[in-house]
């Protein structure tokens, strides 16, 4: 059951949701809560992503976090403040609020884009909506821009996802099932 | 729907800086549930530096020793291990690993091991 702006409201006011900042009233919609971009948008380096000769493939399973930490590079920030997201850009970025779903909350969210955005093109996010409950920190936007033109963003101020928070069932007994855990596990 | 939540707890764990300002990529080491007594399994993952705690001088390298803060889940928990909620999914662990219960440190409960090296 996905929760109305005064239920979200009221879980916000009470530490249920923990979030901070505090959220503005205009960011509560009829059913979600927007969300706005940080300040440290980042995106991969292209020149060195792309070397000529040089075939870079990532094996997901035993992918290294270090081993990408200097493929990537700030995004240019504009003499006004702003960014602008290109055509074909792909930029990530962190939501500028900080969020716990804290577990026995029984709550989880799906992030979600905005549509006036998503009518130019641009997705605020790829794959992996769901914030589980436990999850505790900002969320990272994987911003493509799939349309024609340039779209400027404002650091800290833009509102361009959103996050739909639903009742779960029961309080969860461990966490999501994972291909890692399973009955199998010592723990049963 | 309740808000009382005494859960958190810190694992040892090692730190570089992360791609954004402000956040750390982290790495701890899990057991493996298939083979507990095996070598443990390296599990990163990046948080927000709110969710960890440094313990000491980053070495040449920049690397930090510190705590990761984690929740106990509710269930998956013995004598040996104890089953750990990430603040943020690690891949390709997801969203919790099993840890030794003699490497978890409670808040409130065990602060006089703390600070320790990890």
């Amino acid at each position: 059951m996905i929760l109305a702006d005064h239920e979200i409201l009221d879980a916000v006011n009470s530490g249920i949701i923990a979030i901070e900042p505090k959220p503005q009233p205009t960011q509560y919609s009829s059913t979600a809560l927007d969300l706005r971009v940080g300040d440290d948008f980042q995106k991969w380096n292209s020149k060195l992503c792309n070397v000529s000769g040089v075939a870079t493939i990532i094996e997901l399973d035993k992918i290294n976090m270090v081993d990408l930490q200097g493929y990537a590079e700030p995004l240019k920030i504009q003499p006004d403040g702003t960014v602008h997201i290109e055509p074909k850009d792909f930029v990530f970025v962190r939501t500028l609020e900080h969020v716990h779903l804290k577990l026995d909350s029984q709550l989880a969210a799906r992030i979600e884009g905005r549509s006036t955005a998503a009518r130019l093109g641009m997705c605020a996010h790829i794959s992996a909506p769901t914030i589980h409950a436990g999850f505790r920190g900002k969320i990272v936007l994987e911003i493509l821009n799939h349309g024609p033109f340039a779209i400027k963003l404002r650091p800290n101020l833009s509102r361009i996802a959103q996050l739909i928070f639903e009742r779960v069932n029961q309080k969860p007994d461990n966490t999501i099932v994972t291909n890692y855990i399973d009955q199998q596990t010592p723990l049963g | 729907m309740s808000t009382v939540y005494e859960q958190d707890a810190f694992v040892p764990c090692i730190a570089v800086p992360g791609m954004f300002s402000g956040e750390y990529l982290v790495t701890l080491y899990a057991v493996d549930p298939q083979n507990p007594s095996g070598d443990k399994l390296a599990v990163q993952l990046f948080v927000d530096e709110r969710e960890f705690e440094v313990v000491g001088q980053p070495s040449s390298e920049g690397e930090l020793k510190g705590y990761l803060k984690v929740e106990l889940a509710p269930r998956g928990t013995t004598s040996d291990y104890c089953t750990v909620i990430l603040p943020t999914p690690a891949i390709p662990f997801g969203d919790s690993v099993v840890v030794l219960s003699g490497d978890i440190i409670r808040k409130g409960h065990d602060d006089s091991r703390r600070p320790r090296d990890p």
